[in-house]
């Protein structure tokens, strides 16, 4: 990659810096909860860390995958192909962390607990 | 007037079971002849007994075999709380997998066969998982409202901001940038890529304060079990 590319991937970083600072705070919050609520806070920090991986990988892959595949055929087609399959791809993995937090959120709950 | 041989006091000749202790009643009998306790026991008429009784003092017949002595656990009348479910989860799971299999399989032959479709098309087709995620999240808050209020509503929050977002980076972004220069829609795609990312912390949030809301510590749980 060149000096742009490495530019591209900072900056895009950057403005994920809210979210990673929100992962940060949120994966303290749950270890500290851990012992009052360890099941939760186990799938909790399953989700968050698949979820800052997540974002960590795919920006990544968005910064280096299309130029790769498409190399120099800078067709309309192709690249709406190309984001077309790496949008999917992106989004489906989104949905299996989501699919986490709701987990976390309505699974082992106990008839009882509602107040 | 009957007896209750538990707790000795008497009743009614119509009442079957003790509204203290729901105990069996013992057979009627006269209550004259119980004057040597002090006094015969004062029966007010129906309609007065609800509005002279203390308050919360004595439980109402209808669920007088459900009494039980302070101390021991609180048991609930049958019917109002639901078992365990475990099957709608597996079935929204499968349901859910067969859904993103068939997109997917959709979008592979869509670009295989190169069909003509206009750019918006495309754009719905990436974020249709998160679509689809977003429908199941809603419907299993609503599904679980009665019995998780509070989490149901924060989780109902994050998948209405999930939506916004999908729908706003889809079309409205698009719109919003149409009369716009080349470097300006650029600026505004950055811009709009923070406050993408603002919003996604804040679901977040929305998803952890979901999970611990409306649970009781395990130790609590623990001890009232």
């Amino acid at each position: 990659m060149d000096a742009t590319k490495w530019t591209e991937l900072l900056k895009s970083f950057l403005e994920q810096l809210p979210s990673f600072l929100t992962f940060a705070a949120c994966i303290v919050f749950v270890i500290a909860r851990w012992k009052r609520y360890p099941r939760v806070s186990l799938l909790l920090l399953i989700a968050l860390i698949a979820d800052l991986l997540h974002q960590i990988f795919f920006t990544i892959l968005y910064n280096w995958v299309p130029d790769w595949l498409l190399g120099s055929n800078y067709d309309s087609a192709n690249i709406r192909n190309v984001y077309t399959v790496l949008g999917l791809i992106t989004n489906t993995v989104t949905v299996a962390v989501i699919v986490l937090y709701l987990l976390a959120i309505f699974a082992k709950r106990q008839p009882s607990e509602s107040i | 007037m009957k007896r209750c041989p538990t707790c000795s006091r008497t009743f009614e000749d119509t009442l079957t079971y003790c509204l203290i202790d729901g105990s069996v009643l013992s057979a009627p009998f006269d209550d004259s002849s119980d004057n040597a306790r002090g006094g015969p026991t004062e029966i007010l008429p129906s309609n007065e007994r609800r509005e002279n009784a203390p308050p919360e003092t004595s439980p109402a017949s209808t669920i007088t075999a459900m009494y039980q002595p302070a101390g021991e656990p609180r048991l609930e009348p049958r019917g109002t709380i639901a078992a365990p479910q475990k099957k709608p989860y597996v079935l929204v799971a499968i349901i859910a997998l067969a859904a993103l299999f068939f997109l997917i399989s959709i979008s592979v032959f869509v670009i295989l066969n190169r069909a003509s479709y206009s750019y918006n098309s495309f754009l719905f087709l990436r974020r249709a998982p998160i679509f689809l995620i977003v429908a199941i999240g809603i419907v299993l808050s609503l599904v679980r409202m009665r019995r998780h209020p509070r989490a149901s509503l924060l989780t109902m929050l994050a998948m209405v901001l999930l939506a916004f977002v999908g729908i706003f980076f889809t079309l409205l972004l698009q719109w919003l940038t149409r009369d716009m220069s080349a470097a300006g829609a650029n600026r505004f795609y950055d811009v709009a890529r923070v406050f993408q990312d603002f919003i996604f912390a804040a679901e977040t949030v929305l998803f952890v304060a979901a999970a611990y809301s409306d649970r009781r510590p395990i130790g609590q749980l623990r001890s009232e079990t």
